[in-house]
């Protein structure tokens, strides 16, 4: 009994804590002070704030958007940094990758097709350098639905205000 | 005093959280593993991907570290005019040791790493909610094919670096100490046992479990987008070389014991 216990105990430990939406009035404001922005309508459902910073759903289209932040003291080199998010897209082909500003901060960002559970996607992806933090932000969907979305994508790219984090990390 | 006993707490709690979560992970791989579809395609490229591909590596650092055995062991052995044993010497330590360790080690490196960025890439771009929201399991796509390639693999990979150490200490044996390699080979041949092969081989299994197991854990909760993949990666090497070596001498006690 004593064994089971003990075996239970850190799975039982696993278990994550309550999560709180940050959302008012269409407005998302990251818990950790990093940005904002106003959440996109057309179609778009917000699945997670939990395990990644944001993550926006499109159902019809099969369309995700993620924003990732990350504290990050030295000066990394995005583009190298950029690499480890392409390491998931299977059969992966790029088609460009740049050098950019979002809203007036340093960005590589990187056009590419790939596959994701044998549908062939296409993806922008862009790493933004911030305030001692990373931004990373993501943007894939089925190769015939990229078209359709990605001028909301580059609408949503539009509508984010980095911001100054409220404390020491 | 009040503050190191919060960091203790905090401490010990994330790590039973790390074992809670891996072990959890580990009963919902043999779950879904043991229930049809088996994915032998899957399986089969994730083997060439952990086995094959590793080969190279595993085959130098074997070669070489039987040459480097063999010259160190018969420099010591000829202080005892005993030189004629460096054959069973060496695949004694290679076979029961070393190749099962060196092996681990470098799958760890090569494959376990590999493991972690890839999931890790996924979960931070969202595709393992994609392949949730396909209808998929991710755990049966993404782990269960890992945890049965590298269980299969690093056995196998083993033998492979076993062999090639003894052939780098007959190397070294012929042109450096005149050992005939007929001696050389009488030699092992007369004193290793099938338990010897056995003991070393029988500990890969568990070495296997634990990179894939660690890789896959830390790529699934794998957060901070691109800087977090690197940690993952980085965390994954060292926590699985710590268990490798932790655990191994638990099996060589446990073995020695049989």
């Amino acid at each position: 009994m004593l064994v089971f216990s003990i075996l239970l105990f850190p799975l039982w430990c696993s278990n994550c804590g309550p999560h709180l939406k940050p959302v008012e009035r269409g407005r998302y404001s990251d818990p950790q002070g990093q940005f904002e922005l106003t959440l996109p309508h057309e179609g778009w459902q917000l699945i997670s704030w939990k395990d990644v910073d944001l993550a926006l759903w499109d159902p019809k289209e099969g369309a995700t958007i993620v924003v990732n932040v990350t504290p990050l003291k030295e000066d990394a080199d995005l583009a190298t940094l950029t690499r480890h998010l392409l390491i998931a897209f299977e059969r992966k082909q790029i088609i460009s990758q740049d050098n950019e500003k979002v809203r007036g901060r340093e960005a590589v960002k990187t056009v590419l097709e790939g596959w994701v559970e044998r549908s062939e996607i296409k993806a922008e992806v862009y790493v933004v350098r911030g305030e001692g933090v990373l931004y990373d932000i993501i943007f894939w969907a089925p190769r015939d639905a990229f078209p359709r979305k990605v001028e909301q994508f580059h609408q949503f790219l539009l509508g984010i205000n980095f911001l100054q984090p409220k404390g020491p990390q | 005093m009040k503050g190191l006993v919060y960091l203790i707490q905090q401490r010990i709690r994330s790590d039973l959280m790390y074992v809670g979560g891996a072990a959890k992970l580990l009963l919902e791989a043999i779950y879904y593993g043991i229930r049809p579809p088996y994915q032998l395609g899957l399986i089969l490229q994730e083997i060439e991907n952990i086995g094959i591909n590793s080969m190279t590596v595993v085959n130098v650092i074997a070669l070489f570290t039987g040459m480097v055995l063999a010259l160190q062991t018969a420099t010591a052995l000829s202080r005892f005019g005993a030189k004629g044993f460096i054959g069973v010497v060496v695949a004694l330590s290679l076979v029961r040791e070393i190749g099962p360790v060196f092996t681990g080690l470098m799958v760890a490196g090569r494959v376990g790493s590999g493991i972690a960025a890839e999931i890790g890439s996924m979960k931070v771009t969202e595709q393992i909610d994609a392949i949730r929201v396909m209808g998929a399991n991710p755990v049966k796509r993404l782990v269960v094919p890992k945890l049965i390639a590298t269980i299969v693999a690093l056995p196998l990979l083993t033998i492979v670096a076993d062999i090639l150490g003894i052939i780098g200490g007959l190397l070294i044996s012929v042109m450096e100490f005149q050992i005939t390699s007929y001696y050389y080979f009488t030699t092992i041949l007369e004193k290793m046992s099938v338990q010897d092969v056995a003991s070393g081989i029988g500990k890969t299994f568990f070495f296997g479990l634990i990179i894939a197991i660690i890789g896959c854990y830390q790529g699934m909760t794998t957060t901070g987008g691109t800087v977090g993949v690197g940690r993952s990666t980085t965390t994954t090497v060292v926590v699985s070389s710590i268990l490798i070596l932790v655990t191994d001498f638990f099996l060589t006690k446990i073995f020695l014991l049989l």
